[in-house]
């Protein structure tokens, strides 16, 4: 198990790439069928008329970036609470072929007043294509521990 | 229902969702490693993937929207054009969704705005779900698009 990754791990500014997942039209369809059954994300035919074919529903590429951050940090890092999503923007339709990655960027730190023993961390998170187009934003904080520190110092 | 139907203040009642331990673990298994790690500790009870709880009262969403559009259909009322959804704000969950847990989701108008396209209108809802111990697990505000009737164009 690699070191957790603490408050001091994710420095002010810092935008940073990762992930990778390919979209199937298979998996947009089965996606939309459990959570989001509108005809744009579930019948190619209607999807043609109304949205220049099928596209993924929001909440699936939210869905989609849950994975690729929990894959690239959040399974490391010294959560205490996730403390809420701020906005999340569904930008560009995400279609059957495209290819995701994340860019993240560290928007805000703040530690807490109250509590020395952790702080809140701000992301901005773009879920980019495989053409640069940036599909979806999300804003939301983590709560992290503090880097534990050694005694003597 | 079209946007000159919509009343400020009005709540509508989407229905239910059963939390089960499998749907739990299936969710985990495509988008939430966290949850299929907590399973392999023996971890119980399992808590849902809030973007599950999130997923799951869209799906409500959609279904009471469905049976509002055929309850239209068949007193011959012209059908609304769908809008897509651009997104959330503010999304909290104080409470978890365990297993076993039953969530009820309903969604309130909290204000209406024409746009400068004669066709749309804007209108601002809070997305809650409670569960079966009437404790919030889930609330968000959205802005949606949704047609005005063809009469004001």
């Amino acid at each position: 198990m690699p070191d957790p990754l603490y408050f001091e791990d994710f420095p002010l500014g810092a935008v940073i790439e990762y992930g990778g997942v390919d979209v199937s039209a298979d998996e947009i369809v089965a996606f939309a069928r459990d959570f989001d059954p509108q005809p744009f994300h579930t019948d190619e035919e209607a999807a043609r008329a109304a949205t220049g074919g099928l596209i993924a529903s929001g909440w699936h590429t939210s869905a989609l970036l849950l994975r690729m951050n929990c894959e690239a940090f959040m399974m490391r890092a010294a959560i205490l609470e996730e403390a809420g999503v701020e906005e999340v923007r569904w930008e560009r339709p995400v279609r059957p072929g495209d290819r995701l990655h994340v860019r993240r960027h560290t928007l805000a730190k703040r530690p807490r007043e109250d509590r020395l023993s952790d702080g809140e961390v701000e992301f901005l998170y773009e879920v980019v294509n495989q053409d640069g187009v940036v599909a979806m934003t999300q804003r939301s904080w983590l709560l992290l521990k503090h880097r534990p520190q050694p005694f003597g110092n | 229902m079209f946007y000159e139907d919509v009343r400020v203040g009005q709540s509508l009642a989407l229905g239910e969702a059963a939390f089960s331990r499998e749907a739990i673990l299936a969710f985990g298994r495509q988008f939430d490693p966290r949850i299929v790690a907590q399973a392999a500790e023996g971890r119980a009870p399992l808590a849902a993937s809030v973007l599950h709880v999130a997923a799951a009262g869209m799906r409500q969403l959609v279904d009471a929207r469905s049976s509002l559009r055929a309850t239209m259909a068949e007193r011959g009322e012209t059908l609304p054009q769908l809008g897509v959804s651009p997104g959330f704000k503010g999304m909290r969950w104080p409470y978890p969704v365990y297993e076993g847990d039953i969530v009820s989701y309903s969604m309130e108008t909290v204000s209406k705005r024409e746009t400068s396209k004669p066709k749309w209108g804007l209108i601002a809802n809070s997305f809650r779900g409670v569960n079966q111990r009437q404790e919030e697990v889930l609330v968000f505000s959205s802005v949606v698009l949704i047609a005005r009737r063809a009469e004001n164009m």
